[in-house]
């Protein structure tokens, strides 16, 4: 049953079966191309490598991306180090190890620890890193040694270098080795990832790890049967190698000259000195240009793998140098909080800019007396010398007024005792009192949270962002730090604009207040005053423990310092058209004057003298 | 009597075309010992296989096609069932469900099933008008056959099975020919679907295999590794090779899925270049016979199975050389009658006797 038709039709394809087996063809000649490219014009490279067939990989670790300031200046970089290498799979690794123990003076058991913790770590093969960072005369005595012992290895190495030492750790955090925690969660987003990786631990290295981390690439190294490493020319594989790149760089608002004076100020030479506490400087659009917490830690010694002893001596002593006193610590505001309390009030209509109330030296509700800081009263005043002289009883008898729900009504409305969403991790909260529906209320709690005492809490980040709305009367920003993460700019965000629930005229009695407080005649800070700059701000005193009344008009500086009371200093400059905001905080300083309000007239005269 | 009357039988064989695939077989199955030293039930697993796929191949060289056209749809049916059980039942081997449990041996569906598509679409092929390109609307019922268990084997997930079959289906159609307003508009979206692919379809792992392909050092420890290690068993194999058992790469399991995906590399080293221009050649031959048999049928249907037949192995040699010689990126696609596994030389063994029945028939006129 052939069909004419159908034979037909195939003999007339007759151009396209040759067309078919050229094709076919020509596949299989560039199969034959390859196969000669590979055998007989590569196959003395690849030969070289099956003759010993024992090559293996090795990882090229990517330097990390850089940390940079707003202008560029470097935050964290790296820095090359050599570092001393074993193959620890040798006959004479009990001599060589002697010798080593003498020229990088360490001792013998120490050398043994490090090379166990290696081999659980990897596997029985791999090199084993005995020391990093090796001094130039080390150096020079191991290379002679390796003349006689090949298995000896130094090696150049990156190493992540911080040009500002303690200065910011907690904020730029530090690196180390990848934990098998780690592993695991990086194998689940499907990143690429090696025992020996570096990772960041903490602060922006850990968050925008994935950022800086880069490409780590790979190079073959030959070992022999016993996986001894062969020292060969490196170059012979580098048609193998695949070279690592660079992790993208983070650019932050940060100013690194402003975050040097911010530290430098902190340690102003003065009866005070030395001062420990927090310091933030913020953009009034939300952009920190520095921000510190002291003491710290020196990361640098993080970035070569932290020895067991300097980690035991860091956590022991006090680890709270890890803590970043500006977002991840609260504390009570004290006075600083009194502003807002006088624009609840003044909102409120419960007083105008001009309303006088006596202000004693004490206020007494029911059996409780509570206290002012001045013994002899002030008499009859108003908000504003309320608050340039700080007045507390004042305060108590407003907040008697107010009551707790609109104390914290106002109080929400600039967001303290909430995270402010700044892109860092364990930021702290703060605590605002609030009154649950039908929950019955102390007074006497109200009357200390009106003077920010109390319950309440807020962190120097949430206190600044509050200043901040005061200063733009009305505009509260997110507080950002990150200007740029690989190719994603980030710009300034408005969170809330509550000039519609404060009147725009108590904004100003404040701001005027605020100005009293450092250029007025009896202002709690006037002692600070700069002559080319006008700047306000508020100070707060917070007590550490609960003094009895006769301890309470003692000369702070004259108690143990772990018993002195906390500084509060937050200001804006200029005065009358605000750039930043300084908030200050320092521990056991006993006034947030001479405490605080002192470290910030210093940042803000530099800054201003910069502008010019 | 009895020896006359075997050679009798033999005698409708081509003796070139048996012994093609009795020296890839031989090659292969050499191979495979060589690289099982650990594992030696694998060599012998194979020489059972190798002798199920001769009688298998004896079997179908006797079934006259126009039966095996009958038995096509039920056998797809068949298929798609099984298809979907392997969702529910099947055997999971690093992370990709491809393997159904059926007691003495695990049964790899997808396999089998480029049989069965790739000879329906033949068959359907044969069918249409003499001398009639296809256009747009011919197309739609080879579409809607096609993308259903195309796209279960491709959720196993199996790129390399979903995507070598649709190539091969394609050279059948283009071979037909496609107008070229057609052709155009198919282009045009397969173009266009390649990005919504690569972002929504696509798994990390395939990802990376073909960015691992394009730039080498973005996954060096997976894949683009491997290859480099295939690479090396190649080239370090020279002219003359290491000799049987001697592949030291082979031996220090530098080489991944050595008796598989990645047999040509072992074969490489241990015979050389000569071995392996050998096996390439070999391979040409055999396509050419196929191609040329399809040439000398004289019905359409004859003619669209041998060129099937034949561009399946033609697909499949190069596609997996080029994989390890790294020209093409990593997908699992087999060397027909080299590689271990009981799957795919049963299919080719499948096809092969096909394209025997039709030499023995063509030769009866």
């Amino acid at each position: 049953m052939i069909d004419q038709k159908q034979e037909f039709e195939i003999k007339s394809h007759t151009h396209r079966f040759l067309f078919l087996i050229s094709l076919t063809g020509f596949l299989f000649l560039i199969l034959l191309l390859r196969l000669m490219y590979l055998q007989i014009y590569q196959g003395e490279n690849f030969k070289h490598f099956s003759d010993n067939n024992r090559f293996k990989k090795k990882v090229l670790i990517a330097p990390r991306g850089l940390i940079l300031d707003r202008k560029g200046k470097l935050f964290a970089g790296n820095t090359k180090v050599f570092q001393l290498i074993i193959n620890t799979h040798t006959p004479s690794l009990t001599q060589v190890l002697e010798k080593i123990s003498k020229i990088i003076q360490k001792p013998l058991p120490d050398l043994r620890e490090i090379i166990d913790k290696s081999q659980k770590r990897f596997n029985f093969f791999h090199p084993v890193v005995l020391k990093e960072n090796l001094t130039l005369t080390e150096i020079h005595h191991l290379k002679q040694l390796q003349w006689i012992y090949p298995e000896i290895q130094v090696e150049e190495k990156e190493k992540r270098y911080y040009p500002l030492k303690e200065n910011g750790a907690q904020l730029l955090g530090f690196i180390g080795s990848i934990s098998k925690k780690e592993v695991k969660k990086i194998q689940k987003q499907n990143r690429q990832v090696y025992l020996s990786d570096i990772v960041g631990k903490s602060g922006l290295e850990k968050i925008y790890d994935k950022y800086l981390k880069g490409q780590n690439g790979f190079s073959l190294i030959e070992v022999n049967a016993q996986n001894h490493l062969l020292v060969t020319d490196s170059s012979y594989f580098d048609f193998l190698k695949i070279s690592p790149i660079q992790g993208e760089n983070i650019s932050l608002t940060l100013d690194k000259d402003l975050q040097e004076i911010a530290l430098k100020a902190l340690k102003r030479k003065d009866e005070l000195y030395p001062r420990t506490g927090a310091v933030l400087i913020m953009k009034t659009n939300g952009e920190i240009l520095a921000l510190l917490s002291d003491p710290s830690f020196n990361p640098n010694k993080f970035s070569l793998g932290l020895s067991e002893q300097v980690w035991k001596n860091l956590s022991s002593k006090d680890s709270k140098v890890f803590i970043n006193k500006v977002y991840q610590e609260h504390y009570p505001p004290g006075s600083v909080f009194k502003p807002f309390m006088a624009l609840a009030a003044l909102q409120e209509g419960l007083i105008s800019e001009e309303t006088l109330i006596h202000s004693p030296s004490t206020f007494r509700l029911g059996s409780s007396i509570f206290h002012d800081h001045n013994p002899l009263g002030y008499g009859k005043i108003n908000v504003l010398t309320a608050l340039e002289r700080s007045s507390n009883t004042f305060f108590y008898q407003i907040g008697d007024q107010l009551g707790i729900d609109k104390m914290s009504y106002y109080s929400k409305l600039f967001r303290l005792g909430q995270k402010t969403g700044i892109e860092l991790t364990k930021e702290a909260s703060g605590y605002l009192p609030q009154r649950k529906k039908n929950q019955i209320w102390n007074l006497g709690d109200t009357i200390n949270v009106s003077i920010g005492q109390g319950s309440l809490l807020t962190t120097l980040l949430q206190l600044a962002v509050a200043y901040n709305a005061i200063a733009t009367e009305g505009i509260l920003v997110k507080p950002f730090l990150v200007k740029k993460q690989g190719q994603h700019m980030n710009v300034p965000v408005i969170l809330d604009s509550i000039s519609d629930r404060i009147d725009r005229k108590h904004f100003i009695t404040v701001k005027k207040a605020l100005y009293n407080v450092v250029q007025g005649a009896k202002g709690t800070a006037r002692w600070y005053q700069l002559p080319f700059v006008e700047f306000s701000g508020k100070t707060g005193t917070v007590q550490v423990v609960s003094l009895k009344s006769k301890e309470l008009y003692k000369n702070c500086l004259e108690m143990p310092l772990e018993k002195r009371h906390h500084g509060w200093f937050i200001g804006f400059a200029p005065s009358h058209k605000p750039e930043i905001i300084v908030a200050v905080f320092t521990n056991h300083s006993c006034s947030g004057s001479k405490g605080s309000a002192s470290v910030a007239r210093d940042i803000i005269e530099y800054y201003f003298k910069q502008g010019d | 009597m009895k020896i006359s009357f075997v050679y009798e039988k033999l005698k409708s064989f081509n003796p070139f075309f048996l012994s093609y695939i009795l020296i890839l077989q031989g090659i292969g199955w050499l191979s495979i010992y060589s690289t099982s030293f650990e594992k030696p039930f694998l060599f012998k697993q194979q020489l059972l296989w190798i002798l199920i796929s001769w009688i298998i191949f004896f079997i179908i060289s006797y079934i006259k096609i126009t039966f095996i056209v009958k038995t096509l749809w039920p056998l797809f049916l068949f298929h798609m069932i099984c298809l979907s059980l392997i969702f529910i039942l099947g055997k999971e081997v690093d992370s990709a469900k491809r393997w159904l449990n059926l007691g003495f041996f695990y049964y790899q569906p997808s396999e089998t099933l480029k049989i069965i598509l790739v000879l329906l679409t033949a068959h359907k092929i044969s069918q249409r008008p003499l001398r009639k390109p296809f256009d747009f609307m011919n197309l739609l019922p080879f579409f809607f056959t096609l993308i259903p268990p195309l796209f279960l084997v491709f959720l196993q997930p199996d790129l390399g099975t979903a995507g070598i079959t649709l190539i091969i289906i394609a050279s059948l159609i283009l071979f037909q020919g496609v107008e070229r307003k057609t052709l155009f508009i198919f282009s045009a979206l397969f173009i266009t679907s390649t990005p919504l692919i690569w972002s929504f379809i696509l798994k990390p792992y395939q990802k990376s295999r073909v960015l691992s392909f394009i730039k080498p050092g973005k996954d060096p420890q997976g894949t683009g590794y491997n290859v480099i290690q295939s690479k090396i068993a190649i080239g370090s194999g020279q002219i003359f090779g290491k000799g049987f058992k001697k592949g030291t790469q082979n031996k220090l399991q530098f080489l991944p899925e050595r008796h598989t995906d990645f047999i040509f590399s072992v074969l490489s080293e241990e015979y050389g270049f000569l071995g392996s221009s050998f096996v390439l050649s070999v391979y040409f031959l055999m396509i050419v016979f196929i191609f040329n048999l399809a040439r000398s049928t004289r019905d359409r249907l004859s003619c669209y199975f041998c060129l099937a037949i034949g561009s399946f192995l033609m697909w499949h040699v190069v596609l997996n050389i080029s994989m390890v010689m790294g020209l093409f990126p990593v997908v699992g696609i087999p060397l027909p009658l080299l590689s271990y596994g009981g799957s795919n030389l049963i299919t080719t063994m499948t096809f092969l006797g096909i394209a025997t029945s039709i030499y023995k028939d063509k030769n009866l006129f």
